[in-house]
């Protein structure tokens, strides 16, 4: 954890001198985990690809023009700034409706190719379409919290850095968020 | 829960396309380029455009603005000593002018050089009264009274000058007191021939007898000016008084050297009493003739001038004693 924060703090210093590499760095081994994070709040793919993108734009030049300090941490600032490009997205689009559930189903996921065995794929995929639809029905700051606690595999420190929220209160959120799921999924 | 935390986590493979990871690091680093490239060329244009405001900023500075005020503050002083050169009594710049006289003296060291200052200032009170005498009816009024104050700071830096020159000679002289005797043996040395040259001279001039004694002549010349008639005695006495008058006329010359090269505190007192006879001409001469003295001062406290004037005494009696002999020769 602490080499992963002196990394950041290395790739944050690289990016303030303007270094593009160092921000592409930054950008793929970031990307995955606030598309995955945007799209769990948006639900479509075109739309987390575009948030997706206009946050790491938005990100450069917040580096340049101010201090990450306020973040702690370059991951803690991308999320950050993905949770706002969210907010501004829903603002624009207030009149619309939630994605609905059909339309969910229609996404493809890239699952990765990971396991070699067919059933084990169709099961996980399964239940990953099971999830992710049960997911959903959930208050959005518990689907939130879920997603980053045991999807993106953030600390709890971290998610109350994001949130804005005490390490306690993330604590009984995910408490509550995972309890009202269970419920959900056994319904 | 951990069952649920498990399958939770499967969701992790959810991943955007490689196709897009590609196209959007792609589209990301073009902007990012062209985000720098008009930073940087706003950055060189807001460069120019703010270099007035920069310049302004500088200036506001602390230790530039306390620069340019103590710049400001010495040209003007300086500005207004030059502009105060001329300045009468009464005019707006006379205090200035004064004040720079004071400045003047405060970082002059050493007392001969004040001393000089102090000449020159008196000086400069001498052509301010000619200035205020010469001044027109129109500011008649008080004219008087600034006289009579420019007369008390003529006295004043006199006074001062010659306390100073006193001081000079006062430290001078106990400085240079055990070389003192040598010079005074040499000196007494010195004096001792002419005394002797006027011993026989006046002896000389009493009977007529040992004239031959003064100029080392022989015994049978002495024979003969002893014999000589009375008339040859006159004539003799007459060739003496020649020689007397001769001597007497190197004296007077002597003696007017020894005016000239007075003691420049006696001369600036003679100075003191022709000004206040109004005879400001003669005053400054006299102070112009203080300050060659005092450039003549020697360190040691004693007047160049006087021993110029020790060696041509010696020259004068001898040249006197020389016609003397010579006209005793010629009897």
């Amino acid at each position: 954890m602490k080499s992963g924060k002196f990394s950041d703090k290395i790739l944050y210093l690289k990016i303030k001198r303007k270094n593009k590499d160092a921000f592409i760095e930054a950008h793929d081994k970031y990307l995955d985990d606030i598309y995955r994070f945007v799209f769990f709040k948006v639900s479509s793919k075109e739309q987390a690809e575009d948030i997706t993108s206009a946050v790491f734009l938005k990100a450069w030049n917040h580096i340049q023009n101010n201090s990450v300090s306020d973040f702690k941490t370059l991951k803690a600032l991308f999320y950050k700034v993905a949770r706002n490009a969210i907010i501004d997205h829903y603002r624009k689009k207030s009149t619309q409706q939630e994605v609905s559930l059909q339309d969910t189903e229609e996404e493809e996921y890239n699952v990765a190719d990971e396991s070699v065995d067919p059933e084990r794929e169709m099961d996980t995929k399964i239940n990953m379409d099971m999830i992710h639809e049960k997911m959903f029905e959930l208050k959005d700051e518990y689907r939130e919290v879920i997603m980053l606690r045991y999807i993106n595999e953030l600390s709890v420190s971290e998610i109350a850095k994001i949130l804005d929220k005490s390490s306690g209160n993330v604590r009984v959120m995910i408490y509550r968020a995972m309890n009202a799921l269970k419920k959900i999924i056994n319904e | 829960m951990n069952n649920l935390a498990k399958q939770l986590n499967n969701l992790k493979d959810i991943k955007p396309d490689h196709e897009w990871k590609k196209s959007n690091r792609d589209l990301l680093l073009a902007q990012i380029s062209a985000t720098q490239e008009s930073a940087s060329s706003t950055e060189k244009q807001s460069w120019i455009n703010d270099l007035p405001t920069k310049i302004m900023r500088g200036i506001s500075q602390p230790a530039i603005a306390v620069f340019f005020i103590s710049l400001f503050l010495v040209s003007s002083g300086v500005f207004s000593v030059v502009a105060s050169r001329d300045a009468k009594p009464g005019n707006s710049l006379y205090t200035a002018k004064i004040v720079s006289e004071k400045t003047q003296l405060a970082l002059t060291f050493g007392e001969k050089k004040k001393a000089r200052l102090r000449v020159e200032f008196a000086g400069n009170r001498a052509r301010e009264i000619d200035q205020v005498l010469s001044e027109t009816e129109e500011r008649e009024e008080g004219k008087s009274e600034r006289v009579v104050k420019l007369v008390d700071n003529f006295k004043k830096e006199i006074t001062a000058a010659r306390v100073g020159l006193e001081k000079v000679s006062h430290n001078n002289d106990q400085d240079s007191e055990p070389p003192a005797t040598d010079t005074e043996d040499v000196v007494s040395e010195e004096e001792h021939e002419p005394v002797a040259v006027f011993s026989a001279n006046s002896m000389k001039q009493e009977d007529g007898i040992s004239i031959s004694d003064s100029i080392n002549k022989s015994e049978d010349e002495k024979q003969v000016a002893l014999e000589g008639s009375e008339d040859e005695v006159s004539i003799a006495s007459g060739s003496e008084e020649v020689g007397i008058e001769d001597v007497g006329h190197e004296g007077d010359s002597t003696s007017t050297m020894i005016t000239a090269i007075e003691n420049p505190q006696d001369i600036l007192m003679q100075a003191g009493e022709l000004i206040e006879n109004n005879e400001l001409d003669s005053a400054l001469s006299l102070l112009e003739e203080a300050n060659t003295a005092i450039d003549q001062t020697v360190d040691d406290g004693k007047v160049k001038g006087v021993e110029a004037s020790a060696s041509s005494t010696d020259t004068g009696e001898v040249l006197g004693v020389e016609k003397v002999a010579s006209g005793t020769e010629s009897f």
